[in-house]
């Protein structure tokens, strides 16, 4: 039994978005990880992450976060998570993540988030 | 009448006094009441206590096992909100106004003051009572929110739990979709790193018979070492520090080590922590375990194909009949060990001139076997040309140096026989010594005179020349005869070879290269045959046969 799981990123300015759908389980989260991996290493480290579809969350999918976030940021980067759902958003919440990451209601908010950073620096 | 005005004055006072506390009491039921969140019900309550007793410094505690814990803290720098308290020391601080909130043995906390400035206090009984009204409404609503408190954690545990157990059911289906260890590993690493906000990790595993793995984010070889080291001997978790290393096992030995960095929210690992990703690590462990075998066997299989494939282009390479040389028997034999070795011979060219040719391939195996192809095709095409033997093996040993890889070569004993005259010429490149048993009983070693083929490009080969005289019989053959042990681990060797086959040179040459195969045969026992055994006799017949 395999559970839909896709990927699409498109640029929204200088921000990468990266929408993910259905499930990231321990099946697709490699999948991610390498679609993650792939725009660090193309330089893009300004990452919003559209969670509107994503339907189910495990620690491998949270593992994926965790991996990359120091790098993104070290970058002068981001991993932003943007418009989670309620029910995927509590798996979030239960294992810290709030305190670790900037989650915003919307993609366009979390773009924007980036975009006041860069005016304050 | 101003005494009289006096007297209405404060009674309007009063009046108004009491106003103003209904009104505070009856505004704080409406927001205690519609709130479920203890902050919001604590600010609240201390905003108003604070505005209508004209305190600066204030603080709420609540009930947390036998003592309390300060809840609210206002203007005291002494102490911070989440810290144990106890009445004597809030005492000692000044604050020594303690009313309880709540009643009796369910009192769920109090509130604790210095002495209020208020004008009247502690005589004036109404703000007291206000006071113990506005208390008595927080408690109940405390409570409430205490209750909603533990039902909201309740609920991210039982969400925690359910995210735990989706968790193990999950890696069950991903590990068991996989049979790569690397892609098992990162699995599992994803996920721990992902339930416990890590950011340093490694995954460590030193099999017995496989490749070893590492997969390890923001550590340094020396910590990997020292969690080998602490893991060897561990069957349960164990800390290093802020790691927490978890041994993989395989049966009763450990066989790696998973270590987890400090979660990244600041929290430590709990001990149902430490169990579930000791629970992980153990159906990792399995995983690894099965796909270590599955490769094995797998290996194995392709092994055990590619000899297959090595012995059929072998067998193929042999000649399905030797030509009738006039004056001459042929008869030869090879016995193949279980893993092919690297044995040829064959009878070539013209039947009234024939090249006899038994060499033996450095190797094993399908390359063995592709080499010998090689090393027949070299010998068939230069055969078209009228070349001396001498030179025959000059550019054969030329061409196949250009052709083999490296460390490659072959030992070759090619003779060729003029029915003619009776003439033997022959050059053994690094071969066995063929055994010539003249009729006499004589027995002469033809021993090597020269290198390997294919090893060095520019040699010249020497050729001797002998006569066959009726009756005598020449026996080639590969080290596979003479290394052949018995099961004392001794080999067969040439003495033994040599007298069987003066015993034996009497008969046909079919009969003698049968004897020497059935002698080795007897020699070795039930020992396995490690490599080809090949022999060749040729015998010139008497003229009275």
């Amino acid at each position: 039994m395999t559970r839909s799981f896709s990927i699409e990123t498109k640029n929204h300015g200088p921000v990468r978005v990266i929408a993910i759908r259905g499930y990231l389980d321990a099946h697709t989260a490699p999948q991610f990880e390498n679609v993650v991996a792939e725009e660090l290493r193309a330089g893009r480290c300004r990452l919003v992450v559209d969670c509107t579809d994503l339907d189910y969350i495990s620690s491998a999918g949270l593992g994926v976060f965790m991996t990359f976030i120091d790098e993104a940021r070290q970058a002068g980067g981001d991993i932003k998570l943007a418009a989670i759902q309620p029910k995927v958003y509590q798996i979030f919440d239960v294992l810290g993540f709030p305190a670790l990451f900037d989650i915003q209601p919307s993609v366009e908010q979390a773009v924007a988030r980036f975009d006041g950073a860069a005016e304050k620096d | 009448m101003p005494y009289a005005g006096l007297t209405v004055d404060a009674r309007t006072r009063d009046l108004r006094l009491d106003s103003s506390r209904l009104e505070s009491l009856l505004e704080s039921a409406k927001i205690l009441g519609s709130s479920l969140d203890l902050r919001e019900q604590l600010n609240h309550l201390m905003r108003t206590v604070m505005g209508r007793l004209l305190v600066t410094r204030a603080l709420v505690a609540l009930r947390d096992g036998e003592g309390w814990r300060a809840a609210a803290v206002r203007g005291l720098r002494e102490i911070g909100e989440g810290e144990r308290v106890d009445p004597q020391r809030l005492a000692g601080l000044g604050l020594t106004v303690q009313i309880p909130i709540g009643e009796g043995a369910r009192e769920a906390g109090f509130l604790a003051l210095p002495p209020p400035r208020r004008p009247g206090w502690p005589d004036d009984d109404s703000e007291r009572e206000f006071l113990e009204a506005l208390l008595s409404l927080a408690s109940a609503t405390i409570e409430n929110a205490l209750a909603h408190e533990e039902i909201v954690e309740a609920n991210r545990e039982l969400a925690r739990r359910i995210h735990e157990l989706n968790t193990l059911v999950e890696l069950a289906r991903a590990f068991s979709s996989t049979i790569d260890p690397e892609e098992i590993a990162r699995v599992l690493m994803l996920t721990l790193s992902g339930r416990w906000t890590v950011r340093r990790h490694a995954l460590l595993a030193w099999p017995r018979e496989q490749a070893p793995l590492k997969l390890a984010r923001n550590v340094s070889d020396e910590e990997l070492a020292r969690w080998r080291a602490l893991a060897e001997g561990a069957a349960e978790p164990v800390r290093d520090g802020e790691f927490l290393l978890a041994p993989l096992r395989s049966g009763e030995a450990t066989i790696g080590v998973v270590a987890l960095g400090a979660p990244a929210t600041g929290e430590d690992y709990t001990p149902e922590d430490v169990e579930f990703c000791a629970a992980l690590a153990a159906q990792a462990s399995v995983a690894l375990d099965n796909a270590w075998r599955i490769q094995d066997t797998l290996y194995r299989r392709q092994m055990e194909r590619e000899l297959e494939l090595a012995s059929a282009i072998q067998r193929d390479l042999f000649p399905k009949r030797l030509p009738e040389v006039p004056g001459l028997e042929l008869a030869a034999a090879n016995r193949q060990a279980r893993l092919v070795g690297g044995d040829y011979y064959d009878v070539l060219g013209d039947a009234r001139r024939p090249l006899l040719c038994v060499a033996d391939v450095a190797g094993k195996g399908i390359s063995a076997s592709l080499l010998m192809a090689t090393i027949q095709a070299t010998l068939r095409a230069l055969l078209v040309f009228p070349l001396e033997l001498t030179d025959l093996v000059n550019r054969a040993n030329a061409l196949l140096c250009g052709s083999m890889p490296g460390n490659r070569y072959a030992t070759l004993f090619t003779a060729r026989y003029d029915a003619a005259s009776g003439t033997l010429e022959y050059v053994n490149a690094a071969q066995c010594e063929a055994i010539l048993a003249r009729r006499g009983g004589g027995i002469e070693l033809l021993e090597a005179t020269g290198l390997p083929i294919g090893m060095f490009p520019g040699v010249h080969y020497e050729a001797r020349r002998l006569e066959l005289a009726p009756g005598d019989v020449l026996v080639i053959y590969s080290d596979g005869v003479t290394d052949a042990q018995a099961p004392t681990e001794e080999e067969f060797g040439l003495e033994r070879l040599a007298d069987c086959v003066r015993r034996l040179a009497g008969g046909t040459a079919q009969q003698i290269c049968d004897g020497v195969l059935e002698a080795v045969s007897q020699f070795v026992e039930e020992t396995p045959q490690y490599d080809d055994i090949t022999v060749m006799v040729a015998r010139r017949v008497s003229e009275s046969e």
